[in-house]
């Protein structure tokens, strides 16, 4: 009786610790992306003022400073190997915009450009046709 | 009919009986749900199935026949001091009458703890090998690579941390987001948890001489520990043998005893009349 008890409060807790392993495991690494899609939308949006801008800017700033820490700090998520993962840990400086423009001291937006090396000079070289 | 008996006797001792019954089977199997167990319940685990196997019940019930036979021994081999010579040549017969059974238990143990033995010996081995791949896969693995580039990030980000809150607080926001706040109060006691679950009892490293060791280096004193306890088996299989040898020429002797009776008396010949000693019959 003792036995079979013990076998239930291990199975349970089994459960328990499967139950937190199998959870969506990126749940927090599709929030950042999805945080920072926004943010970059928001910052190539010509339809918003420029007071506009900033004012959601420093909300959605906020956001993905909390998000990219969460992600840096959730081990579940190297519990997977989702091409989504490989990919945000492969580019440090797009996925974790918000930390990686505090270390070159530029604006997020600015640091996504720069990164992505989209200048004017290259914008001023480029021309306009189909695919 | 007895000198019958003792030469089948004497062959059969000589013979090995390699046939044991398949009631005395055991097939352990290195299972994954096996793999999941620590090094030191593994072996637990291993002993205990063996225990609850037909081979060990039989192995259980050899040996509480030897004991019967062994004590069956002992009281012939009085008889043997005190026997006259009408009944000698019966308790001879049956002392190694005796002899051969418990040689015949014997063996059939001697082959059974050395099958039991190499099988353990098979599933150790499957367990250390299951082990060393996992452990070969678990540090090639793209998840350990992701993990140390999660490391790698996270000390990266932790440079430039209080500069980013520096820039929230530019940006107008003077408190800290409720995340932050949660963050670090939950942290002190998730420490708290992984020191204790890394100091528990039953996530302790298994211990070998007071030491602890790590999983693999106990799987390999297990196989050292059945390795060795092989050899004394073999040497038992040779001692058996020449205890086999010896019953032999019990029963061969005492089949030249029966047939030919003592050497002293056997070898005279009766007596021939001679045609000298009849002479003095006729000149007389």
């Amino acid at each position: 009786m003792k036995l079979l008890s013990l076998t239930t409060l291990l199975a349970m807790g089994t459960l328990l610790v499967s139950h937190h392993a199998n959870s969506n495991v990126l749940f927090s690494l599709e929030n950042l992306e999805r945080e920072r899609a926004s943010y970059l939308h928001l910052m190539t949006n010509s339809a918003l003022s420029a007071d506009e801008r900033l004012r959601q800017s420093k909300q959605t700033y906020r956001r993905m400073v909390d998000m990219e820490r969460m992600v840096l700090r959730d081990e579940r998520i190297t519990q997977s190997d989702a091409p989504m993962v490989k990919n945000a840990f492969s580019r440090y400086e797009l996925t974790f915009l918000a930390h990686a423009s505090a270390e070159s001291q530029r604006i997020p937006y600015s640091h996504w450009l720069f990164t992505l090396n989209i200048t004017s000079e290259v914008l001023g070289r480029s021309k306009i046709g189909g695919r | 009919m007895k000198i019958r008996k003792l030469t089948l006797c004497c062959a059969m001792t000589i013979l090995w009986m390699s046939a044991c019954s398949v009631a005395s089977e055991w097939q352990p199997q290195a299972s994954d749900k096996l793999m999941t167990l620590p090094a030191n319940i593994i072996e637990k685990r291993i002993e205990q199935d063996f225990s609850a196997s037909p081979m060990a019940r039989r192995l259980a019930d050899l040996d509480s026949q030897m004991q019967d036979k062994t004590a069956r021994i002992d009281q012939l081999q009085n008889s043997l001091q005190t026997a006259d010579q009408g009944t000698l040549a019966d308790v001879k017969y049956a002392l190694v009458q005796e002899k051969s059974d418990y040689l015949d238990l014997l063996q059939e143990s001697h082959q059974l703890r050395k099958q039991a033995s190499m099988q353990k010996q098979q599933v150790y081995q499957q367990v250390l090998q299951k082990f060393r791949h996992q452990q070969t896969t678990a540090n090639g693995s793209t998840r350990i690579q992701l993990k140390q580039k999660q490391e790698a990030a996270l000390a990266r980000m932790e440079k430039v941390m209080a500069e980013v809150d520096q820039n929230l607080i530019h940006a107008g926001f003077n408190q800290t987001s409720p995340y932050a706040d949660e963050y670090a109060g939950n942290l002190a006691q998730i420490e708290q948890l992984k020191k204790a679950i890394a100091s528990h009892q039953g996530n302790a490293s298994p211990t070998l001489n007071g030491a602890q060791v790590s999983s693999e280096e106990y799987l390999r004193q297990l196989l050292m520990d059945i390795a060795m306890h092989r050899s004394l088996l073999d040497q038992e299989g040779l001692m058996l043998s020449y205890m086999a040898r010896l019953v032999a020429l019990d029963a061969q002797e005492l089949e030249y005893q029966l047939a030919y009776g003592d050497s002293a008396d056997g070898n005279k010949t009766g007596v021939v009349n001679q045609a000298s000693q009849a002479v003095d019959l006729f000149i007389l």
